[in-house]
C-alpha cells in the first residue's frame, strides 16, 4: 500500500479496514493481503499458515472470536 | 505519527457504540538470520506490565532462548503460563527498531499486545479519544 493512500489530512494514518474478515475466521491464523482488501490464506496454525504463504507479502494475525474483550464489557 | 482508533466490527461497548482500539500495523523481525520479517498488527494495552504475544509467534519467529517465567494473572484472576523472551519489532512509518522482553502465552484470546514494560519507555504514546486518534513519537534518550 502507497503510503500516501493510508493517510489522512495532517499525516495521521488511517486504521486498517479489515472488513476481509469474516466470523468464520475466528480462532484461525489468517495471512491479509497488504491492501487489507483479501483474506490470502487460513490456517490452525501460524507455522502452517506461513508455510502455505512462503514468500508471499501478507501481513499475518490471529482472528480472535467475536465474543473476546480485552476488558469487562456489556454484550448488547 | 497520529494514528485513527481501529473500528472492531461486532463488538460494542454499553452504549451500542463500536468498540475502538489503539491498534497499529507493525513488523516482527525474524531471529533466523536470511529469514523474512512478519508484519502484522499490535493492540497498544496501557494496562498490560509487559508485551504478550501467543505463544505461535515464537515458533514463528524462531525464539530459541525461552525462559521459564512464573504465571501471569489476568483480570480473571486465572493464573497462566507464559515463557519469557526477546523480540525485534518496528512499527509501521516509524523507525527504528526496538527489541522488546516478550511474555509468550498459549492462549485463542492473545494475538500480540504491546505492554508497558520498555515498550512504553521508548515511545511517548498519547492517547487521544477523544479526536479518535493516538500518537507514538520515539523517545528521544
Amino acid at each position: 500500500m502507497k503510503k500516501q493512500k493510508n493517510r489522512e489530512g495532517g499525516g495521521t494514518v488511517r486504521a486498517p479496514k479489515l472488513a476481509a474478515i469474516k466470523p468464520q475466521h475466528a480462532n484461525k491464523w489468517i495471512a491479509l493481503s497488504r491492501d487489507y482488501k483479501r483474506v490470502v490464506a487460513s490456517a490452525d496454525s501460524l507455522v502452517d499458515l506461513a508455510r502455505t504463504t512462503k514468500d508471499q507479502d501478507v501481513l499475518v494475525m490471529k482472528a480472535l472470536p467475536m465474543l473476546v474483550n480485552y476488558a469487562p464489557r456489556v454484550r448488547l | 505519527m497520529k494514528y485513527k482508533y481501529f473500528t472492531v466490527s461486532e463488538v460494542f461497548d454499553t452504549r451500542g457504540h463500536h468498540t475502538k482500539r489503539p491498534i497499529l500495523e507493525i513488523e516482527l523481525l525474524n531471529q533466523i538470520s536470511g529469514q523474512k520479517n512478519y508484519p502484522g498488527f499490535a493492540l497498544i494495552d496501557s494496562g498490560a506490565d509487559t508485551t504478550m504475544m501467543n505463544i505461535e509467534y515464537a515458533h514463528l519467529l524462531g525464539v530459541k532462548t525461552i525462559k521459564h517465567q512464573s504465571r501471569v494473572v489476568g483480570i480473571s484472576g486465572v493464573p497462566n503460563q507464559c515463557y519469557l523472551s526477546n523480540v525485534g519489532l518496528k512499527i509501521k512509518d516509524i523507525g527504528p527498531s526496538v527489541e522488546l522482553p516478550v511474555l509468550f502465552i498459549d492462549s485463542p484470546n492473545v494475538d500480540i499486545l504491546l505492554g508497558q514494560e520498555k515498550f512504553f519507555d521508548t515511545f511517548k504514546i498519547k492517547f487521544e479519544k477523544d479526536h479518535d486518534t493516538f500518537e507514538i513519537t520515539p523517545v528521544k534518550k
